[in-house]
């Protein structure tokens, strides 16, 4: 088992309850996987406007950050002790 | 390079059409100390040489095309040009910003700023080559859609790169708000395209093979590697490239950011579903408006088949998104990239035109627009049919056309009958597609907008309340937005002042403000501009100067006979909404729009019940 944290930033972090979760996944994990466990566990509960419920990802301008880099391929590898960001910007113009 | 332009090229060029001559002057160095360049400089220009009163689409009214000293492919948002004028939509001060490589090009070419003057007999363009410049005559370009006049142009232009800015149809028949093109990037709001119809000007291009020396190379160089190592590090870098403007559609509806069916309501509940059709059908890829963009956030979009079908293109912004499916009800979302496509291809602003639609719909429904005069078109709430109809009617003022070509100030005088109630407005600038009850900022910026009810200056204000934004701003006396609520009403005038200073910058310096969205802050425009000029300059001196332009286009405002009524909101976008999630939520509403109002006039230093600044904050900003 790895284990990965999910920090949300800014308005997120009242979106998910809290500014940091924790996910226990398998060893060899993707963000896929990543996904589809946030899905399985808050999907219901996020606002449509950020989450889609049928594919399981986030919906307009949510980023996940690994360290400096943007990730958005769900064959992504995770690694244990792995810290993601999520973030969500400002974009309508 | 004379003392004091080191950083420009130090010329304008005034084109008389009139007499198809021109020349080249020197810049005004006293107004390039206090005013900079883009917006800033071309209001000083203009508030100097226009007389007051003059007709917008006469002869005297004057358009620049403007740039900056920052206004470089090199530098993070610099492929810009501002357009300024008087605006035959609002009557008062105009300005539109395209992101393109003109702006760039023409300094190049060895100038800051065109200055376009009179009108010419017979239809003509403008070719700008270094310091060849030639009146070309274009009566065979007349009545093209701006995509075959930029295929005909490219075609008879001398070897070289060329950027091009036309007009459409739109431009030619003076729509009031007629837009000008840049390739797909617009210059829409306003009506520029409309006073260079009135000069029988259709299209200007220009080339470059100069170039122009920073003060400090080496701190030029230093500057740009921290701006592009913000950029890069910054998440709505990636946001802005991977969803463009369209990625807030769904959030924007959700928190009540959304005006719909004319602005009755500020959410649909449609949102996240039209947006993922886009996404699914229309997006092709993002591409950038200018050489060396570090966001790229444009849309390469398209219509593959149906009734609606659309070669690929550059568009479908969330603006035009937004005013052609909830401003009007429209589900069809092929039908809304199809009439983005349309605006840009007639040189329509698309903002203007669905808000004008939106209200001819509302017209029809109340029965203010007869079957008579709408020839027999459905009108009905979400009928995308009529949409491109509509458009193509407006463009070259066609039947009903005619009256909404006018925008929906005047398009409700003339009908009266109660209509003025649901034209939404701001000093005769339709509202975007963002909505003041998702964060009273925005409300009051709407209201003190000085070209109106617009996209650009008032977004930061809903992004500050409401999306928690700061800019880097807070050093400066910005209060925190995690500490305020986006409802409230106290605090929001005095903090708007620091706002509209800021965020307004980018339009000074001729450069893009969704950099400042992806972290460049004033500090960074300061050491950037500093580099350049080699001369240091501030953050702090830079907000000081967005506070002079701000007040000096608030003068040109006064000049033309604007008032504290000039800054008032539509009763509609203040009222709570008449359905959707935020109807039984009255905190939404506008409580004391008066109080706010004063509140904002106090911080400019401005009379708190006229709006007009006093002398002494006039002598502070050296304002003569």
């Amino acid at each position: 088992m790895i284990r990965v944290v999910l920090q949300a930033c800014g308005p997120l972090r009242e979106t998910f309850g809290a500014p940091e979760l924790g996910f226990e996944l398998a060893d060899g994990a993707t963000l896929g996987d990543l996904l589809d466990r946030i899905g399985a566990d808050h999907g219901e509960r996020l606002a449509g406007s950020i989450w889609n419920l049928r594919e399981r990802r986030f919906r307009g301008p949510v980023v996940i950050m690994a360290g400096s880099r943007a990730v958005k391929d769900r064959a992504t590898p995770l690694h244990d002790q792995q810290v993601v960001r999520l973030y969500k910007a400002v974009v309508g113009g | 390079m004379a003392e004091g332009m080191i950083g420009y090229t130090g010329r304008q060029l005034r084109v008389q059409l009139g007499e198809a001559c021109s020349r080249v002057e020197p810049l005004n160095r006293d107004a390039l100390q206090k005013y900079l360049g883009g917006t800033g400089y071309a209001c000083k220009l203009l508030y100097d040489e226009l007389p007051p009163g003059v007709d917008p689409l006469g002869p005297l009214n004057k358009l620049v095309f403007a740039t900056g000293p920052l206004c470089s492919n090199a530098v993070p948002g610099g492929g810009s040009v501002e357009l300024c004028f008087k605006s035959p939509l609002t009557g008062g001060w105009g300005e539109s910003r395209a992101g393109s490589d003109f702006g760039p090009d023409l300094r190049r070419a060895g100038y800051d700023h065109v200055i376009i003057e009179g009108r010419a007999e017979q239809p003509v363009y403008l070719v700008i080559q270094d310091d060849a410049v030639a009146f070309r005559p274009a009566a065979h370009l007349a009545g093209k859609t701006v995509g075959e006049k930029l295929g005909i142009i490219a075609g008879e232009l001398p070897e070289g790169r060329f950027t091009i800015g036309a007009i459409g149809p739109a431009g030619e028949h003076l729509v009031k708000y007629a837009s000008v093109m840049f390739g797909d990037r617009a210059a829409g709001r306003g009506g520029a395209g409309a006073v260079m119809g009135a000069k029988n000007l259709l299209a200007i291009a220009v080339s470059g093979s100069g170039k122009i020396e920073p003060g400090d190379a080496e701190a030029l160089k230093a500057a740009l590697r921290k701006a592009v190592a913000t950029l890069r590090a910054n998440p709505t870098t990636v946001a802005f490239h991977e969803h463009g403007t369209m990625g807030d559609y769904a959030g924007n509806d959700e928190k009540g950011d959304f005006p719909t069916r004319n602005w009755q309501a500020n959410s649909w509940g449609k949102g996240a579903e039209l947006f993922d059709r886009y996404e699914a059908a229309n997006f092709i890829k993002p591409y950038p408006c200018y050489r060396g963009c570090h966001i790229a956030c444009a849309r390469k979009a398209q219509v593959k088949s149906g009734p609606y079908q659309t070669p690929e293109h550059g568009g479908a912004e969330y603006e035009s998104m937004a005013c052609f499916t909830s401003y009007v009800l429209n589900q069809d979302v092929d039908a809304a990239v199809h009439c983005s496509y349309l605006c840009n291809q007639y040189g329509l602003d698309t903002i203007s035109a669905g808000s004008t639609i939106a209200f001819a719909m509302e017209c029809a429904e109340k029965g203010i627009l007869t079957a008579q005069q709408l020839s027999g078109l459905d009108l009905s709430w979400g009928n995308a049919a009529v949409l491109p109809v509509l458009l193509r009617m407006i463009a070259h003022r066609e039947g009903v056309g005619d009256l909404l070509a006018d925008g929906v100030r005047l398009a409700s005088r003339h009908l009266g009958q109660g209509s003025e109630a649901f034209a939404v407005h701001v000093k005769g600038m339709e509202g975007p597609a963002h909505d003041g009850r998702s964060g009273k900022a925005l409300a009051l910026s709407y209201g003190t907008g000085n070209r109106g009810m617009c996209h650009i200056h008032p977004v930061e204000a809903m992004a500050w309340d409401s999306g928690k934004m700061d800019w880097g701003l807070q050093p400066h006396g910005l209060p925190d937005p995690e500490g305020v609520g986006r409802w409230d009403e106290a605090g929001k005038g005095s903090a708007l002042k620091l706002l509209q200073d800021g965020l307004n910058l980018p339009e000074i310096l001729c450069t893009c403000k969704f950099f400042m969205y992806a972290g460049i802050t004033v500090e960074h425009w300061a050491e950037l501009l500093s580099a350049l000029l080699g001369r240091a300059t501030s953050g702090a001196d830079l907000l000081a100067v967005a506070e002079r332009v701000y007040t000096l286009q608030r003068l040109f405002n006064i000049r033309e006979g604007f008032t504290v009524a000039d800054d008032q909101l539509p009763e509609r976008v203040k009222a709570v909404p008449a359905f959707g999630r935020y109807r039984d939520e009255p905190a939404c509403a506008i409580q004391d729009y008066g109080a706010m109002l004063r509140e904002y006039y106090t911080a400019r230093g401005w009379d708190p019940e006229t709006g007009v600044p006093t002398g002494q904050t006039l002598r502070r900003l050296q304002i003569t």
